[in-house]
């Protein structure tokens, strides 16, 4: 027997699938070739190896997720899916499409309340029914309003009236979240602040007014935009000793830090990175809530927790 | 529980499920959960991802279950279904750049090693058993494929010819080819295993 023709035989050789007098001619081989032996022990050990690896066990609740996917969803669970990426691609389009036209009509809503905005206050009272608002959308049977946009806003153009005018996204002292950034500002009064300050990711772990309180971005509306997975509260201490802890969380690289509101910080941190958010945290000066997350054994296994961190 | 045992079980189970039986599906994803769940793991890597594919795949077996005419043959239908989502989760999540961010250390969570060795054994099999998973990792993907089923999920010839749709003698040729790849590539590691 060849060696080739023998090292051809030692997958059936190691499963008992091989005849007898294949066997004897592999076994006889052997004696003779001490390189096929050694190479059989080495195809043996990495089998025998791999057959001895350890089993995952499967995660808690995976039988009831199973029966909550066979359940119908709801358009909010589809919307839902397609945020998480979850969906597949042709239903993402479709929703994608959805939800465009909900942002037109929700931002064409919220205009029509009275008074409230410098526009709103100069419209005659006639177009702000909701007939006449609706009416209003062709910018033919509207001159009086696409004229008003074009002097009382510095000659742009309002191409769809009755939508918020982009300058109005735009506050010239926000935005500090993206999250808010499709809410149109209202009658909020105009505040400059001393500095401006828009997450960049990453870059802006290097920001020079880290040391600057919150309260210098403290103009943005609050508008709850998500919910946290938990929440981190840091209470009264030294104000330094504070920014110390806040200056550690936003400078790691490890998740991404967002303002919230003038005290609260907005982290989306990697599962995987929880245990050194914790470390950094989770000190006799902070509580938790809910309490249990501590313990890393009762953390979800989520790709990535949004964490709340709240100076007290 | 022996192969054969569980393979009547099995049988069992989906005639019963087919008359009626809403309880026998639970029995059937409690005797199979763990091996498809792994399975799920070797090609998604994380476990939270592994989890909902491996939900996935028990979903669509629901859904199909009536269509399926060889009752005897659940096995390899239940795992020529999960290969297939495997194979298209992981060339969805290939595209989006998923594994780039995923190292082997984030793997060492779902690694429950047990037994009564020192910390210092156990540190050592640790890093065995990375060693391997990432030497099963860098294999072509047919040969990955063959060996998972073989020797992780102990899967036979004949189950694993019906669920890659190849030829009995095929599988013997591949697997031993597989097999020869893994042992080359481990080669020089041999004083650790």
């Amino acid at each position: 027997m060849r060696c080739q023709d023998c090292q051809e035989l030692f997958s059936l050789y190691f499963d008992g699938e091989i005849d007898q007098i294949s066997r004897s001619n592999v076994d006889s081989h052997f004696d003779i070739c001490p390189q096929c032996k050694m190479e059989w022990q080495a195809f043996k050990n990495s089998i025998d190896f791999l057959r001895d690896m350890p089993m995952a066990s499967v995660p808690p609740g995976f039988l009831a997720g199973i029966h909550q996917k066979l359940e119908p969803r709801t358009p909010w669970q589809t919307v839902k899916e397609f945020l998480t990426g979850k969906g597949e691609k042709k239903w993402a389009l479709s929703t994608a499409f959805a939800m465009l036209v909900i942002g037109f009509v929700t931002a064409s809503l919220m205009q029509l309340p009275v008074g409230q905005t410098d526009r709103d206050s100069n419209t005659p009272p006639a177009i702000q029914s909701g007939q006449m608002a609706e009416n209003n959308r062709n910018p033919a049977q509207s001159p009086l309003q696409l004229a008003e946009n074009e002097g009382g806003k510095g000659g742009q153009q309002d191409f769809y009236p009755g939508v918020p005018l982009l300058s109005e996204y735009e506050g010239k002292d926000s935005p500090v979240m993206q999250q808010l950034a499709m809410i149109p500002r209202r009658n909020t009064e105009q505040h400059i602040p001393t500095v401006d300050f828009v997450s960049t990711g990453a870059g802006h772990t290097s920001s020079p007014y880290l040391d600057a309180p919150f309260g210098s971005f403290a103009s943005q509306q609050q508008i709850p935009a998500i919910k946290p997975d938990l929440q981190i509260t840091i209470h009264a201490a030294p104000r330094a000793e504070q920014m110390a802890i806040v200056k550690q969380i936003v400078q790691s690289p490890l998740w991404r830090a967002e303002l919230y509101d003038h005290n609260t910080l907005l982290l989306s941190v990697p599962a995987s990175s929880y245990d050194q958010l914790l470390q950094i945290c989770c000190t006799e000066k902070t509580s938790l809530s809910p309490e249990y997350a501590r313990n890393t054994r009762y953390i979800s296994l989520k790709r990535f927790l949004t964490v709340a961190v709240k100076l007290d | 529980m022996n192969k054969d045992e569980s393979k009547t079980d099995t049988e069992q189970l989906v005639q019963d499920f087919l008359d009626g039986d809403a309880q026998a599906f639970n029995r059937l994803v409690m005797l199979y959960q763990t091996k498809i769940y792994n399975l799920a793991l070797n090609y998604v890597k994380s476990p939270e991802e592994a989890k909902d594919l491996a939900q996935d795949i028990f979903v669509t077996v629901y859904r199909s279950l009536p269509k399926l005419r060889e009752k005897e043959k659940f096995t390899s239908w239940l795992y020529q279904i999960a290969i297939n989502h495997c194979r298209n989760r992981y060339k969805k999540l290939s595209r989006r750049g998923y594994f780039s961010n995923i190292s082997l250390d984030d793997e060492e969570s779902f690694l429950q090693i047990a037994g009564d060795e020192g910390p210092e054994k156990l540190l050592q099999r640790k890093n065995t058993i990375n060693l391997v998973r990432a030497t099963i990792d860098s294999m072509a993907e047919a040969e990955k494929e063959i060996i998972l089923l073989r020797d992780i999920q102990e899967l036979a010839y004949e189950e694993i010819s019906d669920i890659l749709q190849i030829p009995l003698g095929t599988v013997k040729s591949k697997l031993n080819r597989a097999r020869t790849s893994l042992k080359d590539r481990l080669k020089k590691h041999y004083q650790d295993l």
